[in-house]
Protein backbone atom coordinates (compact mmCIF):
# COMPACT_ATOMS: atom_id res chain seq x y z
CA UNK A 1 0.00 0.00 0.00
CA UNK A 2 1.34 3.13 -0.86
CA UNK A 3 0.68 6.16 1.48
CA UNK A 4 0.82 10.04 0.29
CA UNK A 5 3.21 12.29 1.83
CA UNK A 6 0.50 14.40 3.43
CA UNK A 7 -1.07 11.71 4.90
CA UNK A 8 2.20 10.06 6.04
CA UNK A 9 2.95 13.93 7.37
CA UNK A 10 -0.20 13.75 9.51
CA UNK A 11 0.68 10.49 11.19
CA UNK A 12 4.41 11.95 11.44
CA UNK A 13 3.26 14.32 13.44
CA UNK A 14 1.12 12.57 15.73
CA UNK A 15 3.84 10.13 16.18
CA UNK A 16 6.24 13.01 16.55
CA UNK A 17 3.98 14.23 19.38
CA UNK A 18 4.42 10.76 21.26
CA UNK A 19 7.78 9.84 20.52
CA UNK A 20 9.60 13.12 20.56
CA UNK A 21 8.55 15.03 23.43
CA UNK A 22 10.98 17.71 23.53
CA UNK A 23 10.19 20.74 21.30
CA UNK A 24 7.05 18.91 19.76
CA UNK A 25 3.85 20.30 19.71
CA UNK A 26 0.65 19.72 18.16
CA UNK A 27 -0.62 23.39 17.40
CA UNK A 28 2.48 25.86 17.19
CA UNK A 29 1.26 28.26 19.99
CA UNK A 30 1.44 31.98 19.95
CA UNK A 31 5.05 34.24 19.59
CA UNK A 32 7.07 30.79 19.01
CA UNK A 33 10.89 30.90 18.81
CA UNK A 34 10.62 31.57 15.09
CA UNK A 35 8.44 34.54 15.31
CA UNK A 36 10.94 35.65 18.17
CA UNK A 37 13.43 35.31 15.76
CA UNK A 38 11.75 36.71 13.03
CA UNK A 39 11.52 39.46 15.22
CA UNK A 40 14.90 40.31 16.84
CA UNK A 41 16.12 39.52 13.30
CA UNK A 42 14.39 42.16 11.29
CA UNK A 43 14.68 44.67 14.25
CA UNK A 44 18.68 44.11 13.73
CA UNK A 45 18.78 44.50 10.44
CA UNK A 46 17.05 47.71 10.29
CA UNK A 47 19.21 49.11 12.83
CA UNK A 48 21.82 50.62 11.08
CA UNK A 49 24.52 50.82 13.64
CA UNK A 50 24.06 47.05 13.26
CA UNK A 51 24.00 46.44 9.88
CA UNK A 52 27.31 48.45 9.35
CA UNK A 53 29.17 46.93 12.30
CA UNK A 54 28.19 43.62 12.03
CA UNK A 55 27.10 42.72 8.13
CA UNK A 56 28.48 39.11 8.30
CA UNK A 57 27.46 38.15 11.57
CA UNK A 58 24.01 39.16 10.62
CA UNK A 59 24.23 37.08 7.37
CA UNK A 60 24.98 34.33 9.34
CA UNK A 61 21.52 35.02 11.44
CA UNK A 62 19.61 35.52 8.53
CA UNK A 63 20.83 32.28 7.18
CA UNK A 64 19.73 30.15 10.46
CA UNK A 65 16.55 32.29 9.74
CA UNK A 66 15.83 30.97 6.47
CA UNK A 67 16.97 27.43 7.64
CA UNK A 68 14.04 27.57 10.52
CA UNK A 69 11.18 29.28 8.07
CA UNK A 70 11.85 26.61 5.54
CA UNK A 71 12.07 23.66 7.92
CA UNK A 72 8.73 25.03 9.31
CA UNK A 73 7.10 25.55 5.49
CA UNK A 74 8.32 22.03 5.30
CA UNK A 75 6.23 20.78 8.31
CA UNK A 76 9.53 19.84 9.84
CA UNK A 77 9.26 18.72 13.70
CA UNK A 78 9.29 21.77 16.49
CA UNK A 79 12.34 21.13 17.61
CA UNK A 80 14.39 21.08 14.74
CA UNK A 81 12.40 24.04 13.39
CA UNK A 82 13.12 25.80 17.38
CA UNK A 83 16.83 24.45 16.55
CA UNK A 84 17.47 27.22 14.06
CA UNK A 85 15.59 29.91 15.61
CA UNK A 86 17.52 29.50 18.58
CA UNK A 87 20.41 29.87 16.74
CA UNK A 88 19.34 32.98 14.93
CA UNK A 89 18.56 34.77 18.20
CA UNK A 90 21.68 34.11 19.44
CA UNK A 91 23.65 35.18 16.13
CA UNK A 92 21.42 38.33 16.61
CA UNK A 93 22.68 38.96 20.01
CA UNK A 94 26.00 38.58 18.77
CA UNK A 95 25.78 41.46 15.75
CA UNK A 96 24.34 43.54 18.37
CA UNK A 97 27.09 42.83 21.22
CA UNK A 98 29.61 43.58 18.19
CA UNK A 99 27.98 46.72 17.07
CA UNK A 100 28.05 47.48 20.79
CA UNK A 101 32.09 47.46 21.20
CA UNK A 102 32.03 48.62 17.68
CA UNK A 103 30.87 52.50 18.68
CA UNK A 104 32.87 51.93 22.01
CA UNK A 105 35.73 51.86 19.92
CA UNK A 106 34.81 54.51 18.04
CA UNK A 107 34.15 56.84 21.03
CA UNK A 108 37.64 55.89 22.06
CA UNK A 109 39.04 57.22 18.58
CA UNK A 110 37.60 60.33 18.81
CA UNK A 111 38.04 60.45 22.54
CA UNK A 112 41.92 60.59 21.66
CA UNK A 113 41.64 62.93 19.54
CA UNK A 114 39.61 65.47 21.66
CA UNK A 115 42.25 64.69 24.15
CA UNK A 116 45.16 66.20 21.40
CA UNK A 117 42.95 68.83 20.94
CA UNK A 118 42.76 69.92 24.31
CA UNK A 119 46.35 69.35 25.30
CA UNK A 120 47.24 71.56 22.22
CA UNK A 121 44.85 73.99 23.41
CA UNK A 122 46.42 73.85 26.86
CA UNK A 123 49.67 74.02 25.93
CA UNK A 124 49.22 77.32 23.93
CA UNK A 125 47.30 78.66 27.24
CA UNK A 126 50.48 77.72 29.00
CA UNK A 127 52.50 79.17 26.81
CA UNK A 128 50.86 82.43 26.50
CA UNK A 129 50.74 82.19 30.86
CA UNK A 130 54.35 81.53 30.67
CA UNK A 131 55.24 84.16 28.31
CA UNK A 132 53.48 86.68 30.18
CA UNK A 133 54.87 85.05 33.81
CA UNK A 134 58.03 85.34 31.77
CA UNK A 135 58.27 89.00 31.65
CA UNK A 136 56.56 89.33 34.39
CA UNK A 137 59.90 87.50 36.19
CA UNK A 138 62.25 89.65 33.92
CA UNK A 139 61.08 92.62 35.06
CA UNK A 140 61.32 91.49 38.49
CA UNK A 141 64.74 90.14 37.51
CA UNK A 142 65.76 93.62 36.80
CA UNK A 143 64.24 94.79 39.48
CA UNK A 144 66.16 92.64 41.83
CA UNK A 145 69.50 93.53 39.76
CA UNK A 146 69.38 96.83 40.76
CA UNK A 147 69.04 96.19 43.86
CA UNK A 148 71.18 93.61 44.33
CA UNK A 149 73.82 96.66 42.41
CA UNK A 150 72.47 98.78 45.59
CA UNK A 151 73.55 96.28 48.18
CA UNK A 152 76.74 96.05 46.85
CA UNK A 153 77.79 99.04 46.44
CA UNK A 154 76.81 99.49 50.07
CA UNK A 155 79.00 96.46 51.02
CA UNK A 156 81.65 97.73 48.98
CA UNK A 157 81.73 101.24 51.28
CA UNK A 158 81.15 99.15 54.44
CA UNK A 159 84.51 97.45 53.17
CA UNK A 160 86.36 100.32 52.82
CA UNK A 161 85.03 101.51 55.70
CA UNK A 162 85.94 98.12 57.27
CA UNK A 163 89.34 98.39 55.60
CA UNK A 164 90.01 101.77 56.83
CA UNK A 165 88.71 100.70 60.48
CA UNK A 166 91.24 97.48 59.94
CA UNK A 167 94.26 99.94 58.85
CA UNK A 168 93.41 102.29 62.00
CA UNK A 169 93.85 99.36 64.22
CA UNK A 170 97.02 97.97 62.64
CA UNK A 171 98.40 101.52 63.03
CA UNK A 172 97.57 100.97 66.36
CA UNK A 173 98.78 98.00 66.53
CA UNK A 174 102.12 99.19 65.58
CA UNK A 175 102.52 102.06 67.67
CA UNK A 176 101.32 100.03 70.40
CA UNK A 177 103.97 97.51 69.43
CA UNK A 178 106.44 100.00 69.00
CA UNK A 179 105.59 101.52 72.44
CA UNK A 180 105.55 98.86 74.01
CA UNK A 181 109.05 98.20 72.43
CA UNK A 182 110.02 101.73 73.64
CA UNK A 183 109.07 101.11 76.64
CA UNK A 184 110.69 97.66 76.82
CA UNK A 185 113.74 98.92 75.56
CA UNK A 186 113.77 102.00 78.08
CA UNK A 187 112.88 99.62 80.53
CA UNK A 188 116.04 97.69 79.04
CA UNK A 189 117.96 100.66 79.06
CA UNK A 190 116.87 101.05 82.44
CA UNK A 191 117.59 98.05 83.63
CA UNK A 192 121.34 98.49 82.33
CA UNK A 193 121.94 101.93 83.38
CA UNK A 194 120.69 100.74 87.27
CA UNK A 195 123.03 97.87 86.51
CA UNK A 196 125.83 99.70 85.28
CA UNK A 197 125.07 102.37 87.85
CA UNK A 198 125.35 99.68 90.55
CA UNK A 199 128.14 98.56 89.61
CA UNK A 200 129.47 102.01 89.46
CA UNK A 201 128.68 101.96 93.38
CA UNK A 202 127.09 105.23 92.64
CA UNK A 203 124.44 106.32 95.22
CA UNK A 204 121.31 107.96 94.95
CA UNK A 205 121.09 111.27 96.31
CA UNK A 206 118.87 114.56 95.72
CA UNK A 207 120.94 116.02 93.40
CA UNK A 208 121.29 112.79 91.39
CA UNK A 209 123.46 109.49 91.29
CA UNK A 210 126.76 110.25 92.71
CA UNK A 211 129.80 108.53 92.48
CA UNK A 212 131.77 109.04 95.64
CA UNK A 213 135.95 108.90 95.34
CA UNK A 214 137.63 108.53 98.43
CA UNK A 215 140.45 110.21 99.35
CA UNK A 216 142.55 107.40 99.93
CA UNK A 217 142.99 107.32 95.68
CA UNK A 218 144.43 110.75 96.17
CA UNK A 219 147.68 111.33 98.44
CA UNK A 220 147.54 113.77 101.22
CA UNK A 221 148.06 117.49 99.13
CA UNK A 222 148.56 115.55 96.53
CA UNK A 223 146.57 116.12 93.59
CA UNK A 224 147.14 113.20 91.36
CA UNK A 225 145.33 109.73 91.21
CA UNK A 226 146.81 106.70 92.44
CA UNK A 227 146.55 103.90 90.38
CA UNK A 228 143.94 102.62 92.11
CA UNK A 229 141.43 105.47 91.99
CA UNK A 230 142.27 105.45 87.61
CA UNK A 231 141.33 101.81 88.09
CA UNK A 232 137.60 103.36 89.96
CA UNK A 233 137.22 105.31 87.63
CA UNK A 234 137.42 102.75 84.38
CA UNK A 235 133.93 101.81 85.41
CA UNK A 236 132.82 105.19 85.01
CA UNK A 237 134.43 105.76 81.81
CA UNK A 238 132.88 102.79 80.78
CA UNK A 239 129.61 103.98 81.50
CA UNK A 240 130.35 107.49 79.89
CA UNK A 241 131.49 105.09 76.90
CA UNK A 242 127.78 103.39 77.02
CA UNK A 243 125.89 106.53 77.76
CA UNK A 244 126.95 108.94 75.67
CA UNK A 245 124.36 111.85 76.44
CA UNK A 246 125.27 111.45 79.82
CA UNK A 247 127.81 113.85 81.75
CA UNK A 248 129.32 114.59 84.70
CA UNK A 249 129.91 116.84 87.45
CA UNK A 250 133.24 116.10 89.30
CA UNK A 251 132.81 117.91 92.50
CA UNK A 252 136.01 118.49 94.54
CA UNK A 253 136.12 118.33 98.84
CA UNK A 254 138.69 118.52 101.91
CA UNK A 255 138.60 118.11 105.11
CA UNK A 256 138.37 121.24 107.34
CA UNK A 257 142.52 121.17 107.95
CA UNK A 258 144.36 123.84 106.63
CA UNK A 259 143.25 126.87 105.72
CA UNK A 260 139.73 127.27 103.25
CA UNK A 261 141.19 129.22 100.33
CA UNK A 262 143.87 126.15 100.48
CA UNK A 263 141.10 123.89 100.91
CA UNK A 264 139.20 125.89 98.09
CA UNK A 265 142.11 125.49 95.66
CA UNK A 266 142.72 121.96 96.50
CA UNK A 267 139.19 120.79 96.04
CA UNK A 268 139.43 122.26 92.57
CA UNK A 269 142.41 120.50 91.83
CA UNK A 270 141.35 117.24 93.14
CA UNK A 271 138.35 117.90 90.69
CA UNK A 272 140.40 119.10 88.11
CA UNK A 273 142.50 115.77 88.46
CA UNK A 274 139.80 113.50 87.84
CA UNK A 275 138.70 115.25 84.64
CA UNK A 276 142.47 114.73 83.42
CA UNK A 277 141.78 111.07 84.28
CA UNK A 278 138.42 110.45 82.35
CA UNK A 279 139.56 113.09 79.47
CA UNK A 280 142.85 110.27 79.21
CA UNK A 281 140.25 107.73 78.79
CA UNK A 282 138.94 109.20 75.91
CA UNK A 283 135.56 111.55 77.31
CA UNK A 284 135.32 114.68 75.18
CA UNK A 285 136.36 116.94 77.85
CA UNK A 286 132.96 119.19 77.28
CA UNK A 287 130.74 116.22 78.70
CA UNK A 288 132.93 116.95 82.24
CA UNK A 289 132.33 120.10 84.53
CA UNK A 290 134.72 120.62 87.71
CA UNK A 291 134.00 122.31 90.56
CA UNK A 292 135.90 122.69 94.04
CA UNK A 293 134.04 122.92 97.21
CA UNK A 294 136.60 122.60 99.37
CA UNK A 295 136.08 122.46 102.83
CA UNK A 296 131.88 122.58 102.61
CA UNK A 297 129.30 119.90 102.88
CA UNK A 298 131.00 117.24 105.32
CA UNK A 299 129.50 114.36 105.29
CA UNK A 300 131.34 113.50 108.68
CA UNK A 301 132.68 114.86 111.72
CA UNK A 302 136.01 117.26 111.50
CA UNK A 303 137.03 116.29 114.45
CA UNK A 304 138.04 112.37 114.14
CA UNK A 305 140.56 111.09 112.12
CA UNK A 306 137.89 108.89 109.73
CA UNK A 307 135.62 111.96 109.73
CA UNK A 308 138.47 113.91 108.58
CA UNK A 309 139.26 111.24 106.03
CA UNK A 310 135.58 111.02 104.63
CA UNK A 311 135.74 114.29 104.18
CA UNK A 312 138.24 114.47 102.09
CA UNK A 313 136.82 113.10 98.69
CA UNK A 314 135.67 113.89 95.33
CA UNK A 315 132.06 113.45 94.38
CA UNK A 316 131.14 113.26 90.77
CA UNK A 317 127.57 113.67 90.09
CA UNK A 318 126.04 111.92 87.17
CA UNK A 319 123.81 113.69 85.09
CA UNK A 320 119.76 113.10 83.81
CA UNK A 321 119.18 111.31 80.61
CA UNK A 322 119.23 114.72 78.96
CA UNK A 323 123.17 115.56 80.35
CA UNK A 324 121.53 118.40 82.85
CA UNK A 325 122.21 118.62 86.72
CA UNK A 326 118.98 120.04 87.67
CA UNK A 327 119.84 119.52 91.26
CA UNK A 328 123.62 120.84 91.38
CA UNK A 329 124.93 122.76 94.44
CA UNK B 1 14.60 7.41 -4.24
CA UNK B 2 12.82 4.02 -3.45
CA UNK B 3 14.10 1.99 0.00
CA UNK B 4 12.98 -1.18 1.09
CA UNK B 5 11.01 -0.91 4.35
CA UNK B 6 11.62 -2.56 6.97
CA UNK B 7 7.88 -1.62 8.36
CA UNK B 8 5.96 -2.20 4.99
CA UNK B 9 8.23 -4.77 3.61
CA UNK B 10 7.80 -2.62 0.36
CA UNK B 11 9.18 0.14 -1.59
CA UNK B 12 8.77 3.80 0.01
CA UNK B 13 9.42 7.06 -1.04
CA UNK B 14 12.12 8.66 0.85
CA UNK B 15 9.91 9.94 3.12
CA UNK B 16 8.58 7.81 4.34
CA UNK B 17 11.98 6.10 5.59
CA UNK B 18 12.71 9.57 7.20
CA UNK B 19 9.58 9.54 8.87
CA UNK B 20 10.63 5.86 10.12
CA UNK B 21 13.78 7.62 10.83
CA UNK B 22 11.91 10.36 12.61
CA UNK B 23 9.89 7.61 14.54
CA UNK B 24 12.86 5.78 15.85
CA UNK B 25 14.50 8.82 17.52
CA UNK B 26 16.24 10.35 13.98
CA UNK B 27 19.29 8.76 14.86
CA UNK B 28 20.41 6.57 12.37
CA UNK B 29 21.43 8.33 9.61
CA UNK B 30 23.21 11.39 10.61
CA UNK B 31 26.76 11.52 10.73
CA UNK B 32 28.62 12.04 13.99
CA UNK B 33 29.09 15.50 14.16
CA UNK B 34 32.64 15.97 15.05
CA UNK B 35 33.10 19.13 13.57
CA UNK B 36 30.20 20.60 15.44
CA UNK B 37 32.00 19.34 18.53
CA UNK B 38 35.10 20.55 17.79
CA UNK B 39 34.08 23.93 16.94
CA UNK B 40 31.73 24.16 20.43
CA UNK B 41 34.35 23.41 22.16
CA UNK B 42 37.03 25.83 20.66
CA UNK B 43 34.55 28.34 21.47
CA UNK B 44 33.79 27.72 24.46
CA UNK B 45 37.26 27.77 25.32
CA UNK B 46 38.02 31.19 23.43
CA UNK B 47 35.26 32.92 25.82
CA UNK B 48 36.80 31.31 28.91
CA UNK B 49 40.27 32.75 27.82
CA UNK B 50 38.67 35.76 27.37
CA UNK B 51 36.87 36.20 31.06
CA UNK B 52 33.78 35.39 29.99
CA UNK B 53 33.30 33.96 33.35
CA UNK B 54 33.64 37.26 34.74
CA UNK B 55 31.74 39.22 31.90
CA UNK B 56 28.84 36.60 30.96
CA UNK B 57 28.71 34.08 32.75
CA UNK B 58 24.97 32.38 32.38
CA UNK B 59 25.77 32.45 28.34
CA UNK B 60 29.43 30.57 29.19
CA UNK B 61 27.79 28.00 31.56
CA UNK B 62 24.76 27.15 29.48
CA UNK B 63 27.57 26.75 26.37
CA UNK B 64 29.73 24.16 28.82
CA UNK B 65 26.61 22.29 29.27
CA UNK B 66 25.30 22.06 26.15
CA UNK B 67 28.31 20.75 25.16
CA UNK B 68 29.08 18.53 28.03
CA UNK B 69 25.59 17.28 26.77
CA UNK B 70 26.90 16.90 23.24
CA UNK B 71 29.34 14.69 24.59
CA UNK B 72 27.06 12.15 26.08
CA UNK B 73 24.77 12.41 22.82
CA UNK B 74 27.38 11.59 20.92
CA UNK B 75 28.72 8.76 23.17
CA UNK B 76 25.06 7.52 23.28
CA UNK B 77 25.38 7.48 19.65
CA UNK B 78 22.39 10.43 19.09
CA UNK B 79 24.21 11.94 16.04
CA UNK B 80 21.54 14.42 15.58
CA UNK B 81 20.87 15.43 19.15
CA UNK B 82 24.75 15.82 19.73
CA UNK B 83 24.96 18.04 16.35
CA UNK B 84 22.33 20.13 17.32
CA UNK B 85 23.40 20.74 21.31
CA UNK B 86 26.94 21.57 19.77
CA UNK B 87 25.87 23.96 17.64
CA UNK B 88 24.37 25.57 20.00
CA UNK B 89 27.06 25.42 22.91
CA UNK B 90 29.10 26.81 20.04
CA UNK B 91 26.77 29.71 19.11
CA UNK B 92 26.47 30.34 23.34
CA UNK B 93 30.03 30.54 23.38
CA UNK B 94 30.54 32.58 20.93
CA UNK B 95 27.94 35.28 22.23
CA UNK B 96 29.37 34.92 25.91
CA UNK B 97 32.70 35.97 24.15
CA UNK B 98 30.77 38.99 22.41
CA UNK B 99 29.62 40.17 25.65
CA UNK B 100 33.07 39.88 27.37
CA UNK B 101 34.78 41.67 24.41
CA UNK B 102 31.73 44.38 24.27
CA UNK B 103 32.43 44.69 27.88
CA UNK B 104 35.97 45.28 27.84
CA UNK B 105 35.33 47.91 24.91
CA UNK B 106 33.02 49.83 27.17
CA UNK B 107 35.89 50.04 30.07
CA UNK B 108 37.97 51.17 28.14
CA UNK B 109 35.55 53.95 26.91
CA UNK B 110 34.97 55.22 30.45
CA UNK B 111 38.51 55.59 30.96
CA UNK B 112 39.14 57.77 28.20
CA UNK B 113 35.92 59.79 28.99
CA UNK B 114 37.03 59.86 32.74
CA UNK B 115 40.43 60.89 31.65
CA UNK B 116 39.21 63.31 29.11
CA UNK B 117 36.91 64.78 31.41
CA UNK B 118 39.55 65.43 34.58
CA UNK B 119 41.81 66.99 31.82
CA UNK B 120 39.17 69.00 31.07
CA UNK B 121 38.46 69.74 34.47
CA UNK B 122 42.38 70.77 35.05
CA UNK B 123 42.43 73.00 31.97
CA UNK B 124 39.06 74.73 33.32
CA UNK B 125 41.55 75.55 36.87
CA UNK B 126 44.12 76.93 35.10
CA UNK B 127 42.24 79.49 32.88
CA UNK B 128 40.11 80.06 35.63
CA UNK B 129 41.65 79.84 39.08
CA UNK B 130 39.78 79.31 41.87
CA UNK B 131 39.04 82.74 44.10
CA UNK B 132 41.35 82.36 47.42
Amino acid sequence: MRLHSIQLSGIVASICASALMVGCATTPPENTELDQAQAAYTSASNDPKVAQAAPKQLQKASAALDHSMALEKAGEPQADVDHYAYLTIQQVAIAQQLADADAAQAYIKQADTQRDHMLLHASQQQTQTAQLRTQDANARAQQSQMQAQDANAQAQQSQMQADSANADAQDARMQTAAATAQAAQSQQQNADLQQQLAALNAKQTNRGMVLTLSSVLFATNKTDMSSGGARSLDKLTQFMHDNPKRNVMVEGYTDSSGGSEYNQDLSQRRADAVQSALITDGINPQRIATKGFGEGYPVASNDTRSGRQQNRRVEIVISDANGDFPQAR
Amino acid sequence: MKIKSVLFGASVPAAMLLTAIALNGCTSVAPRPDDALVRAKTAVDQATTAGSSQYAPVDLNTAGAKLQSANEEEAKGNYKQAKYLAEESQVDAELALAKTQDAKAQEAANQVRKGNQALQNQVDQTNNPPLM
